[in-house]
């Protein structure tokens, strides 16, 4: 039972940080970054190919600058076409998406990518059960920069633009909030998170991420639909909900896998984000959508 | 009236014409300056050969390094002993996994080729049988499930030839030597984490098959190849008790069986059948690495790339020149698709001789030949039997030890052979 309470814990707060990225994107510029995936493993990769000279440390470091610049750069990408449609900016990432993937699969072949990240393969014994040094961390790192991004939204000038913003952009805009910036911020915050989460990703036990590993970024669209779009705190708890839910129905895969399936599991997160929509269309935390007809 | 007769005799002819035309490929043939009869893809002194393969998709990396040994097989006979006195060029055509575009490749290239020396993935090979049935294109398959054999279950198969031992052989043969190592004994629980679909399937019949037969206690799991870690599939496997896991699923997924059996620590065999062993889990940065080292078998037809066996250290040679001198693509990857793609063409290579010897090139002639070939020796696979193609072309296979420090990322550790194995039916 402690076991599986940590499993859910330590996955929670992976698909939390994956879904803060979406939501901060969202809330700074109302599109779903759907080349979230490709932006995870392009800094993953880059932090594997650094790693081994620089060390871990300097090479995340690094590795996040470069998801977060290439975020920025998707923002730029998006920003330029002509309409200013949401939607159809949206459906822009899907294209660059495939850009930046089909060119990650060019460059990682079939290789492995490692980040060579310093909790290796050490478990810790916890309650009689094996538990990986390495999801420890994630716990630790996702609930220290969800505490910092919540600091940021709350405490800072940039939090109280971006809220502004999400509430309404034209007249926060009349009242001198470059959206532009505030746009660049978002982008940056997603892309660093992105790179956060998939370093957890390939960590053990997972075992390293190949070119087809930017699927997995996706794992966190129950949780923002779950939490809400636009909520921070949503995202928080929809990470929560799907981790401990999917660590739960893991746990019961002996009992459950020769009626449903042994992958049963991974589709867990889609049927509790199906029971939230019927319930809450917007979410549990998502603002409800208002049209005057 | 005889104006009429004599139309509609003509009218006759051209449909019949037409007809015949469209029935094979086979039609057509002339004979060259030497009396060998020849059809489709001779011009001159050349002789082309299709490649229809996967080279900017998910699985391009192994695609180009599968051509890779291709062109060294192609590029040896076209310095040495030429085949049929003719150059050998490859068409290379890459579909990027798509099933459409393999199909459009494989109708482009189709008047002007004999026959192809790669058909890479399982989708594009079950869209491609009847065409290759239709055009009589003998097809080298880059797979060994037992689904690309001929039967009359799959009579569009009868072009397609496998390289090496099918899956299910293969798993028997690597049960039954962990048997003999004492790792299993009649009667124990064992457990197959295997990728839905047919890759998995397929071997699952392998296990099933030996299982039922030592009366082994098999706990099967299918995986989808996206999960995150395999933790809690592992926890069925360690209620059930299980002595030896077997795994038949992308290289990633063994990947995290073994990180899942390290922090379990379940110190037992793993046999990885060969599409789920790759030497990047043997990687310097791989917290498994030496896990996988000490405890992982792969059962396999190939030999690993670079492995001091004669032919393996003359194609890696090969391949480092090549890169050098541009014959290969220089995105190629040194590892055991190599290996393959050159056992590839090395039946196919050895079918065009025997159809030259007998006279007759065209594609029903080496169809013909392929089917002659009992014992094809490549060098870097088990050797080949073609005389029956609705069997496994081996019931041998190679048992190979990771070791992250030799070339190809393994050892070749014996080569086995079962009864149970030979009984089987595919």
């Amino acid at each position: 039972m402690l076991e599986t309470l940590l499993q859910g814990l330590s996955s929670s707060s992976i698909y939390a940080v994956l879904a803060l990225g979406f939501v901060v994107i969202y809330k700074g510029t109302k599109v779903v970054n759907l080349a979230h995936g490709s932006v995870m493993l392009l800094g993953v990769y880059v932090i594997s190919l650094l790693a081994p000279r620089l060390g871990f440390w300097p090479g995340a470091v690094i590795g996040i600058l470069v998801g977060a610049a290439g975020a920025v750069v998707i923002q730029f990408m998006t920003n330029a076409v002509r309409s200013k449609d949401h939607l159809v900016m949206t459906i822009m990432t899907i294209g660059i998406n495939v850009m930046i993937a089909a060119e990650l699969t060019h460059e990682i072949g079939d290789a492995t990518v490692f980040t060579g990240d310093p909790w290796g393969n050490r478990s810790l014994s916890i309650g009689g059960s094996s538990f990986p040094v390495s999801r420890l961390m994630a716990l630790i790192v996702g609930s220290v920069l969800i505490g910092v991004i919540f600091a940021i939204f709350r405490f800072t000038q940039f939090g109280v633009k971006l809220r502004a913003s999400a509430v309404d952009a034209e007249t926060s805009s009349l009242l001198g909030i470059s959206q532009r910036s505030v746009s660049i911020w978002s982008w940056v915050i997603g892309g660093g998170l992105a790179t956060v989460g998939g370093i957890f990703l390939a960590a053990f036990p997972a075992n390293g991420l190949d070119s087809g590993s930017a699927t997995l970024a996706m794992s966190a669209i129950p949780a923002i639909i779950i939490g809400g779009m636009d909520s921070a705190g949503g995202a928080v708890l929809g990470g929560l909900i799907v981790g401990c839910g999917e660590a739960v129905a893991r746990r019961l895969i002996p009992e459950l896998a020769p009626v449903l399936g042994d992958s049963f599991a991974s589709v867990v997160p889609f049927i509790l984000m199906l029971a939230v929509l019927l319930v809450r269309p917007s979410g549990l935390f998502g603002s409800k959508v208002v049209q005057r007809v | 009236m005889v104006k009429r007769s004599m139309q509609w005799g003509i009218a006759a002819a051209a449909v019949s014409v037409a007809l015949t035309g469209c029935a094979g490929g086979a039609s057509g043939s002339t004979a060259n300056a030497d009396g060998v009869k020849i059809d489709y893809g001779v011009k001159d002194k050349e002789l082309t050969i299709g490649v229809v393969s996967d080279l900017s998709g998910p699985f391009s990396a192994q695609g180009q390094s599968m051509v890779a040994g291709n062109q060294i097989y192609f590029n040896e006979r076209n310095t040495g002993d030429k085949i049929c006195g003719y150059t050998v060029k490859l068409d290379v055509q890459d579909h990027g996994y798509d099933v459409q575009k393999a199909q459009t490749a494989f109708n482009g290239m189709e008047p002007k080729v004999l026959a192809v020396t790669q058909l890479l993935g399982s989708p594009q090979i079950g869209a491609l049988a009847p065409a290759m049935t239709n055009s009589e294109t003998t097809t080298i398959l880059s797979g060994w499930s037992s689904a690309g054999l001929a039967s009359a279950d799959q009579p569009n198969n009868a072009y397609y030839a496998v390289v090496g031992t099918t899956l299910p052989v293969a798993v028997i043969d690597g049960l039954s030597y962990l048997a003999q190592q004492g790792a299993i004994k009649d009667g124990n629980p064992i457990g197959h984490i295997h990728l839905t679909g047919d890759m998995g399937d397929n071997a699952l019949k392998g296990s099933k098959a030996y299982a039922k037969k030592h009366n082994l206690k098999l706990t099967d799991i299918e995986v989808t190849g996206q999960e995150v870690d395999l933790t809690s599939q592992l926890a069925k496997l360690k209620r059930a008790g299980v002595k030896a896991v077997l795994v038949t699923a992308p290289p990633k997924t063994t990947g995290q069986l073994a990180a899942a059996m390290q922090a379990a620590r379940m110190d037992l065999p793993i046999l990885a059948s060969a599409p789920a062993y790759s030497p990047t889990l043997v990687d310097a940065s791989s917290p498994t690495k030496d896990f996988i080292e000490r405890h992982l078998l792969a059962t396999t037809p190939l030999v690993p790339f670079g492995d001091d066996t004669e032919t393996s250290a003359k194609v890696a040679k090969e391949f480092d020149e090549g890169k050098k001198s541009g014959l290969i693509a220089g995105s190629a990857v040194a590892n055991q698709e190599v290996n393959y793609g050159y056992a590839m063409s090395v039946v196919l290579g050895d079918a065009l001789d025997a159809a030259c010897k007998a006279g007759d090139l065209t594609r029903a002639g080496l169809h013909k030949a392929l089917g002659t070939l009992d014992h094809v020796t490549t060098g870097v696979t088990v050797d080949l039997d073609y005389t029956d193609r609705s069997r496994t072309p081996s019931t041998k296979a190679y048992i190979v030890k990771p070791d992250g420090s030799a070339v190809g990322g393994g050892k070749l550790v014996t080569e086995v052979s079962s009864d149970e194995a030979t009984t089987f039916q595919d």
